[in-house]
Parts: C-alpha cells; structure tokens; sequence
C-alpha cells in the first residue's frame, strides 16, 4: 500500500493498480472488479469500454470513494497525484471530491436534486472547497460556469430547478458542476447513454473543448465503442471485473489483440457491415407514394393521432403525435421507422397494431382495412400482427414460467392441446437458439438477450405475417444485440417475415432493414433504401442524424 | 397555486358534504330503528312505550319521508343546525363548542411532542453510523404504533402518578394535567412520523443525485441535511395531516382513561347512549378537521416540492 | 451478467435486518436451500421471535385448552386479585378468576373480531379496487371519491359512528373496525391494478389476442395481488388495536366474556392495588401488534425484491 509511484509512469495523473473490489450478495461476496490496472495521464482522455456487469462503473465510483453500499475495495492501489484514495479516509477524499476528481453522472433525469435551484447546485461545489468569497459571488460563477457548460441565458437558468429542463440542458448542468472547481481529472460514467444522439453529439463536443482548453484528464466510462472511437486517445477495455486490452483508440480498434475486443468490435452495429442486397421487389419501388401494391402487406395513409389535451394548463393544444404518416411494408421486406425520442415513431407502432386507434387515416393489412376494425375480426387479425416490445424486463409476466408465456397466444386462439403447445413451445425456443430447459423457468432467471429472445418466440407462435419490433435491442449490450439481430435475419429468410423495426439506432438500421423511414415531430420526413438514405440523405434532418453517430467515419475493422 | 386554490376548496366542500351524507345514510338508514335506539339508549329496547316512540318520531321528522327529512337536515346543518342532543336536549354544535378547546388543546400539545420527537428519531436513527444507535432508534417506533394507546395512558398513570405521585392522574386542572394525556397520545403519533420519514429519508439517499452531491466533497451531514431530508419531507408532512385526525380520534380512548372532558369524552358518552345527532355532528367535526389540515398540508407541499408548485395535481389525492 | 448491471444496492440496513447489513455465509457459490432458510431465520432473531409468539396467540384462539386446563368464567373466591406467582402466572383478578386463563381464552374473540375485519376490508376493498381501476372513467372517479370521504373521517370515529347504528358486540364491532379499512384495500387495489395494466406484458398480450377476461384473471390479478396481501398483513397489527380498544371503551363482547381490550378496561377499577389486570393483558395486546407488524414488513420486503 506504501509502494511509491514507480518511475516507468512519471506523469500518471491517475495510476489504478491491482484494483479489487468486491460486492457483497445474500449468495456471498461477488467479485466485481479483479485486479484492474489503469492510468490516465494530465490532460488525455482514456475510454473505458465494457459491456454491462464488466465492472467499469464500479471502477469509476471507486476512484471517487463512492461506491455503493455492500461493495469494499479488497485490494489494490488508486493513487492520485501520488495520494492513494483506496487507504485514504473520508476527510482527504472528500478534500479530492469535486476540487480534484469531478464526476459527469449516468442519468441525468435523477442526478439533480430536484428541489434545489441548479446555480444554487453549482454554486455548492464552490463553497463547498472555498472558491467564492461568499454566497453572491459563488451565485453569480455559477452562472458564469453554466453558460461555459453551454446553457443559454445562464443567469435565468440559474434560478430554474431541474424539473423546468430538458435532458441535455441537465446534463449541461451536472457538467458544469463536475468542472466548477476546474479539478484536473473528470470521470464521465456513460455521461450521455440517456440522450438522443444529435443531444449527445453537441454534449459530447462541448465536453471535448471544455476538458481540451482547461486541459482536464477525463476517465470516460462508456459502453459505445463509437463514443470511444470518437472521443479518446486511450481506450480500456473491460471483462469480467478485468482489463483485457489497452492501448491507443486507432490500434485497439483496427488491429484488436484480444479475442474478446475482437468479438465486441464484431458485435457493434457501428462497425458491423450493411446488410446484404434485400429482395428485389421492395428495393425496385422507391418511397414516397404509399399506393397500394398487390406485394404491400401493410400501409397505412395519411395516419394521424392527437391525444386529447387537459381542459386547464396549456393554452395551445399540443401538435399530434402522430401527423400524416404514410408508409408501406412489403411481404418479406424490413421497413425501419427512426426517429429520436418524441418523433411519434413508437405511437406510429401502437396505431398500425391497432392498440389505439388513430384520429384520422387508413390502415390496410393484407388489402383489407382494418382501420376500425373490431370484435372477432380484430382477433384474427392480432394472429397474424405480432410485437416485439423494447423492454424484455417488462414485456413477459413475471410470474409465469417461460413455457406458459410462449404458448400463450397458442392458447388464446385454442391452436392447439397441450401436448402439442409442449411441443410446439420446444421448436420455437430451439428456433430463437434458447436451450429447452428454459422452458421451465421463469424470466426473472435469464438475462436480457435471452428474455428477448422469448418475447420473439412468443411473438411467432402463431406464425404471423408481420412483426412489430418496437426498440426490440436498445436495452440490450453489443454481444446480446447482435445475436438477437441475427435470430431476427435468420427467421425473416425462413419463414418471409416482415418486420417493421422501430429504433433511433441508425447502426442497428444498417444492419438489419432493407429501407428505412426517418421520422421528426410526428412526420416522416424521409424515406428509401437503406443504402441510398444513408449514403445520399437528401433531408437535412436525415443528414444530422447521421452525421450524430458515434464511431461513424471510421473504417469497420478487417473481419476475422 | 392561485389557480389550485378554488378547486381544492371546492374538494373541500365536497368531502364535507358527502361525509354528512354518508353519516345520515348509515346512521338513519340502516337496519335498526333510530328511534328505538335513541329513545332505549343503550338500555334494553323493550322498556320503550309506543307513546314515547311516536313522541320522538314526531320531534325529529321522522314520520315524514326519508328524502324529505334528509333535505331538511343537509339545510339546517347548512346553517350551522346539527340538531339536539337526544339526553339533555342541548344544541349538538353547543356540545362540542364547549368539549372543543379541551381536546384542542390536547391535540396540540401533542402534535408539538410527537412531531419533533418522531423527527429527530428519523434523522438520528438514519444518520448514525453506530449500529446499536441505529438500531435502536429505528426499532423504538415500531414499538410505539405498536402498543394500545389505553394501555400506554394505564401505564403511565400506574408509575407515575400512582407510584411517584408526580403528575395528577386524571381531570382537567391545569397544565399538569396535560402532560400524560398528551405523551399518552404523543408515542404513536410520534412512532408512526419516525417510521415514515426513517423510510422516506432512506428512498432519498439511495438517489443518484445524493452520488452527484457526495462527488462535490459534501459532508455527510450536509448530504444528510441538505439534500436528503430536504426531499424526504412531503411523506411525513401529508402523515402530520393525517394524525391531527388520529389525535382527534385517540382522545375518545385518552379521554376515558385520564378521566378529562373534550370531545372525546363526548363521543365516548354519545356511543354509548346511542346518540345519533351527537354522533352524526361529530363525524361531521372529524371530516372538517381532515379537511381543513388537509387543506394547510396541500398550501405546503410546494412550498416543499417545485415540481408540485408547476404541475396541476390530477383529481382528489391524499 | 445482468445480475452486475444494477449493484446490489442493499437497502440501508434496518435494525431488524441484520443480515442485510452483514451478509451472510462467506463463501461463495450458493448454499443449499435448507441452509439459506436457517441463515434467514436466524439472522433475524425478532422475527423468528413474532413467528413464534403469533403461532402461540393462534395456538390459544384455537386450542385453549392446550395453554391452560383453569375455567376463565369461575372465580376462587378466596383467591381473590392475587399478584403474579407460579400457581396464576398473571394473577387473578377480583372475582379470582385466573388472568391467564381470561387472556389466553380471550384471545379467540380478539382474532375471531379481527379475521373478520380484515376479511371484510379485504374483500370489499380489493372488489372495489379492481372495478375502479380495470373499468377507469366515471365508474373509477365515483368508487374512488367514496373511498375519499371513508378516508376523511378519522378511522376510530369511523367505527364508531358504525357501532352505533349497527349496535354492540363482537361481530358489530368486526364489521365497523372493517369498514375503516375498505378504503385503503381499494386504494392500493386500483393503484396496482392500473400500474399492472400499463405494464407491456399485459399489453402483450392483449396484441396476442388473449380475451379481457382472461387478461383480468392471469396477468392483472395475480400481479396486482401480492402488494394488496401484503397490506393485509400491515393491517392486521392496526386492526388488533382498533377492535381491542372498542372492546375497552365497553362496545365489544359482554361482560364476563373475557376479550383482550375488555380485560384492560375492567382491571381500570383495580389500577393501584393489582397493577398486573391491566399490564398483563395490555403487554399482550402489545406484543401481538407488534409481532404482526414485524411479519408484515418482512412479507413487504420480500414482496419488493422478489418483483
């Protein structure tokens, strides 16, 4: 514990050695961190990528001294500036805390205390370790450092309390007290995972020049290989509680040495190939006019939904949510729906399953309208209309074995007795590559690719002819993504399926969809071929999206 | 809030009016002749002439029909005429006015024992990083809710009038008399405040924004304080609301056993003798008291919580 | 992997929960079953201890004359307010009648009163929960301000005000005690109900075309069930005090019944010269209140880690 920093890393700002941390469960002491090491040094910015479970945040809380209750460094050195924090006791790490070490939390929508006015938040870090004489001028640095942060109208800002901003102006925020203090190294912990990425982008940007002009050394914590790629000269990666790879972003991500960099980097749809040339027939007809071909399995024309507005409160009624959409999904074709968060993309799902009815519009499914459709014929068209929901934590019921959840479209529609639903159940599983035995258990006992995996075999059950996959990976990690994409590819190639596939992950589109359907403020603003959108956007919306992916510009390393 | 302020009083309103409805429901309709009961009080129904009988229907309108009898009651009780008692004949609103400062004052020196106490016990019991002290504080009220309040009062006047003749047992004489009432009531109270700002103070400091405030270098007192209790403090206010009707109610039991005059003693007396005006103006006293904190807790609460002061807070909630 | 993702963030250890705050076995790896449930049990003493001592009240309620072979009705006249001792363990009162014999056979008509209760919040409640929150709209806002105005007026004065027009007694006294907790089953019924109805499983399967029925009976019901059990079990502590302290004001069983509450009340006449009369039944009361609490917030703790 008393060794001095060695002399081969004269300059670390920050030297991890041997780091162990371990959390303690009712099923005993879990490992979670296993003798990381790690050095950021004055001014750069190292990445520290990993998959969810990989211990990365861990380690981040751990260089802060903050980590959660149940959870004790059992070994190892965290030497800043030559003090090891890991011995340290809670008066020099709160001295290091926001004056030394500034942290960019996860979540921005919880990680402002909600009843206190955000200058009077910035202005604590200041008092806090003695930067302002008093409480006006720290009041009025604060306003000062939220527009450096990128806040506009600073002052008024300042008097807002978290709830009056949006997700990026939050962020801004809890930037803006990470650097208050100017400390020398600043952990970002996946600092804009909760945004949209156009939000995210700027952020990020802003981040850049701030750290890069106060030449601040910044542990950016992230699970996006194309943030990393983005943004940092060093990148980590971590593993199960380990540092398998590190070294500088271009020869880590070009030429990875580890298997299991290679097989994230395989993995991430922002380096992943575009999806092979799609069938002819939907490529032959470029978007636009939605007019009805024999090959159209679903359209919907001129769809609109308006929520209906609370009498008191707002003045103007809200713009629908959904406002004129038109779109059209051929048999065996996947059309992908994108937009940010608010686009109207998810309602425009709901509409076309008919799980709400639209205020205006038409919808035809297989040439029939089933725009009001009811009763029996609604049934029938449900066996033949399925969906995939976003979150496969909440979307399988938690008290039924996995067994019964598949089967239950089977038995909603009397398709079969129970030895052949038991039979059935064991194909479907086995054809979403999940072993048998998770027949019998219940979701609660799988993991997330897995669960999802279930809800795609719950929605083929009844062999539909469409499915609906409302951000079916976006709660998921790379590895787990790419193997539910891949279920999806394979089954659509079998069986002809068509998918309509809801995401703001315009990677995922690229490897997934054959044309995809750009969604803003309720519209579809642009549509076409995967390939041709993407390479020639002729909107400009289309164009900042694109340009906001992380990773993008960036060659997809040699397969291998 | 100017806008909120109308329609929370006009809630109000309802909530009185349809807690006198419901109280002349249950207590005029139910199975069980009124009259019968009132004119019997409590003794055995049979001792009752159909003289008599007929006497009281005729005094109280009920010869006539139900809708009648209950437009005519809703109309006086607009006008302040929640009837006579059965025994005695004295105005309804005339007994309580004069149980009332009693049991006011009791309630009040209650809530200013039970609200610190159940407070500082959250707070401590939290914050403590000794575990003896933690627990300690944290298990003392769930022992408090847990104990009978008559029971408490018995023990109380047991050891410390009885035995150390320190305070008098029972009566209203004075501030002394006061005080073992009060804590008697006080204990629960107390408990229950401690037990739902102990849970709402624990919430609070799982919070990521408690990370982004110990990231800054904040003590823990500050982190405590400042941040933690600041946003743990709407549950046990809507509960301070809450118990000002408990400690209404809990005088009926407290009043018996030290033997004190109020509204409690009022109530206890007009169960027993099953008398129905008495006790309809008294259910009608407890919904006003509920209305009228519930009132003052809902000024408060964005006092406490911008986010409640910018949105308008959807139907009835207490 | 997923386990990780969200670090176990234990909740702040309460002064019950030993174990949380000092994790148990430390090796690693799972232990057995059997072995998990000795450690649970034993690392909580109090309530192993609330386990034991409700199995005895329910023990008495059923069987009296396992605990006691005494007459709780026939007095010694020559054995009259005799203090604690090895012959009456809580002493007689002053018609020498055995006090442990009146507690432990009073003790049946304190939990008959108080199963009763329950059972009546329960059912009423959770009935109207469920129409209010499956049905919404104008059904949902009338059942709800109803549930209001039960809430406005204190619970006591509540059952009081019922008492009164319903009469005295023990089944009375259920019933009223009852009423005051029917607002509360409904409320939490109809919150978990709507919160279980906006979950995506159930919207699932309502796009795999289940019926609505069955949507109700295999999805909603059993989801929204276990928070409404559970606050039955939160219940039951409040609802022994409540029917006890009825019982005390004289509105419950008839003398020389001997029922928990009425036993305080009646030893009152004997405060100084027998304090046992009132302590000894009262400790009783005490003790069940707060057995039952502690079970309760053992199943809510469980209900919440295990969602």
């Amino acid at each position: 514990m008393t060794t001095p920093p060695t002399s081969s890393e004269p300059e670390a700002l920050l030297a991890v050695r041997d780091l162990t941390i371990t959390y303690a469960t009712r099923a005993g002491p879990v490992p979670a961190v296993r003798g990381v090491d790690l050095t950021v040094r004055p001014g750069e910015v190292l990445a520290l990528v990993g998959e969810s479970g990989s211990g990365k945040s861990t380690t981040a809380h751990a260089v802060l001294g903050l980590l959660p209750p149940g959870a004790r460094v059992d070994g190892g050195t965290i030497r800043y500036a030559g003090t090891d924090l890991a011995a340290a006791d809670e008066s020099v790490l709160r001295a290091h805390r926001g004056r030394a070490i500034g942290l960019v939390p996860q979540d921005p929508a919880v990680s402002l205390n909600p009843v206190q006015r955000v200058g009077s938040q910035v202005a604590e870090v200041l008092l806090l370790h003695g930067l302002a004489a008093d409480r006006d001028t720290a009041h009025a640095r604060a306003a000062e450092l939220l527009g450096e942060a990128g806040l506009d109208r600073p002052r008024d800002r300042a008097r807002q309390y978290p709830h009056e901003l949006s997700g990026g102006m939050r962020q801004r925020v809890l930037i803006a007290i990470a650097l208050a203090a100017r400390p020398r190294l600043l952990v970002a912990d996946e600092p804009t995972s909760a945004l949209d990425v156009t939000v995210q982008r700027t952020i990020l940007d802003h981040l850049d020049t701030l750290t890069r002009t106060s030449e601040t050394a910044v542990l950016l914590i992230t699970h996006d290989l194309g943030v990393a790629a983005d943004r940092a000269g060093r990148v980590a990666v971590m593993a199960r509680g380990r540092v398998v790879e590190t070294g500088p972003t271009d020869e880590v991500l070009t030429s990875p040495r580890h298997p299991y960099t290679k097989a994230l980097l395989a993995a991430a749809p922002a380096f992943a190939p575009a999806r092979r040339t799609p069938s002819g027939t939907a490529e032959a007809r470029d978007g636009g006019t939605p007019a009805p071909a024999p090959a159209d399995l679903l359209t919907a024309e001129n769809l609109v939904k308006e929520y209906p507005h609370r009498r008191t409160g707002r003045h103007t009624p809200p713009p629908p949510a959904v406002d004129g959409v038109s779109l059209r999904v051929a048999r065996g074709e996947t059309l992908a729906l994108v937009g940010e968060s608010g686009s109207g993309k998810s309602t425009t799902a709901r509409l076309l399953l008919r799980l709400t009815d639209p205020t205006a519009g038409r919808i035809t499914f297989d040439g029939q309208d089933v725009t009001r459709l009811r009763g029996a014929a609604l049934r029938a068209l449900r066996r033949r209309l399925q969906i995939v929901y976003q979150n496969p934590y909440t979307s399988l019921d938690p008290r039924l074995p996995v067994a019964e959840i598949v089967a239950e479209p089977l038995r909603a529609f009397r398709v079969a007795g129970r030895a052949e639903r038991t039979r059935r159940v064991a194909v479907l599983l086995d054809r979403v590559h999940l072993p048998a035995d998770v027949a019998r258990r219940r979701p609660a006992e799988l993991s997330g690719g897995q669960r999802q995996r279930v809800a795609i075999a719950r929605a083929l059950a009844l062999r539909p002819d469409l499915v609906v996959c409302d951000e079916p990976v976006s709660a998921l990690d790379v590895s787990a993504q790419a193997h539910v994409l891949d279920v999806l590819a394979e089954l659509q190639s079998e069986d002809g399926l068509s998918y309509l596939f809801i995401t703001h992950d315009l990677a995922v589109v690229r490897r997934i969809a054959h044309r995809v359907a750009v969604m803003r403020h309720g519209r579809i603003v642009e549509t076409g071929p995967v390939e041709t959108v993407f390479t020639e956007p002729r909107e400009a919306w289309t164009r900042a999206l694109l340009d906001a992916v992380p990773g993008r510009g960036r060659s997809a390393p040699a397969d291998d | 809030m100017k806008r909120r302020l109308p329609r929370t009083l006009a809630q109000a309103l309802f909530v009185l009016w349809a807690a006198y409805t419901v109280s002349f429901a249950v207590l005029y309709l139910l199975p069980g002749d009124p009259v019968t009961i009132m004119a019997a009080g409590g003794g055995d129904a049979s001792s009752v002439s159909p003289e008599q009988i007929a006497e009281l229907r005729a005094r109280y309108g009920l010869d006539r029909p139900v809708p009648e009898q209950y437009a005519t009651a809703l109309w006086n009780a607009v006008r302040g005429d929640l009837g006579t008692s059965v025994h005695g004949g004295q105005p309804v609103t005339r007994l309580i006015a004069d149980a009332l400062p009693a049991t006011l004052q009791l309630a009040g020196a209650t809530l200013l024992l039970a609200l610190p106490l159940g407070g500082a016990v959250a707070l401590l019991g939290t914050y403590t990083r000794r575990r003896w002290l933690r627990q300690l504080l944290l298990s003392l009220p769930a022992a408090g809710v847990s104990a009978p309040t008559f029971w408490v009062g018995l023990l109380l006047v047991q050891l410390v009038s009885f035995r150390w003749g320190l305070l008098p047992a029972f009566g209203n004489d004075g501030w002394s008399s006061l005080v073992l009432p009060s804590v008697t009531l006080a204990l629960p109270a107390a408990g229950l405040v401690a037990q739902v700002f102990a849970k709402s103070l624990r919430t609070a400091l799982a919070e990521p924004y408690i990370d982004t405030a110990r990231a800054k270098g904040a003590g823990r007192a500050r982190v405590h304080l400042r941040h933690a209790a600041r946003n743990a403090l709407a549950p046990p206010l809507t509960v301070a609301g809450v118990l000002t009707g408990g400690v209404l109610a809990g005088s009926v039991v407290v009043e018996t056993v030290f033997a004190r005059t109020g509204v409690g003693r009022l109530t206890a007396t007009a169960v027993t003798t099953q008398d129905i005006p008495v006790v309809q103006g008294l259910v009608v006293l407890g919904a006003c008291v509920y209305v009228t904190t519930h009132l003052v807790v809902d000024l408060l609460h964005p006092l406490l919580d911008p986010r409640i002061a910018a949105t308008e807070r959807p139907a009835v909630t207490t | 992997m997923t386990e990780l993702t969200t670090p176990p963030r234990t909740r702040a250890a309460t002064p019950e929960d030993p174990a949380t705050a000092k994790p148990a076995a430390p090796r690693p790896g799972t232990p057995s079953r059997a072995r998990r449930a000795l450690a649970f049990w034993l690392g909580r003493p109090g309530l192993l201890l609330s386990a034991a001592l409700l199995a005895l009240v329910l023990l008495a309620a059923l069987f009296p004359a396992l605990l006691t072979s005494r007459d709780p009705l026939a007095g010694i006249p020559g054995e009259r307010l005799l203090p604690p001792g090895a012959d009456h363990p809580f002493g007689t009162d002053q018609l020498g009648r055995d006090l442990y014999a009146r507690v432990v056979h009073g003790s049946a008509l304190t939990l008959r009163a108080t199963g009763l209760a329950v059972a009546v919040g329960l059912v009423a409640g959770s009935l109207v929960g469920l129409l209010a929150g499956y049905l919404g709209g104008r059904a949902d806002d009338a059942l709800m301000r109803l549930a209001d105005v039960l809430l406005a007026v204190p619970g006591l004065l509540l059952s009081l005000a019922l008492v009164t027009a319903l009469g005295f007694g023990t089944v009375e006294v259920a019933v009223a005690v009852g009423v005051t907790s029917v607002a509360m089953f409904a409320r939490i019924m109809r919150t978990e109900v709507q919160r279980v109805a906006r979950t995506p499983y159930v919207e699932a399967a309502r796009a795999a075309g289940v019926r609505w029925y069955t949507v109700l009976l295999r999805h909603v019901l059993p989801n929204a069930a276990a928070p409404v059990l559970v606050y039955a079990a939160v219940d039951f502590g409040a609802v022994v005090l409540q029917v006890s302290s009825l019982s005390f004001l004289g509105y419950g069983a008839r003398p020389p019944q001997p029922e928990w509450g009425a036993l305080v009340a009646s030893g009152r006449d004997y405060l100084a010269p027998a304090w046992w009369l009132t302590t000894l039944p009262g400790l009783t009361i005490a003790a069940t209140v707060l057995a039952a609490n502690r079970i309760a917030r053992a199943l809510d703790g469980e209900a919440r880690e295990t969602p």
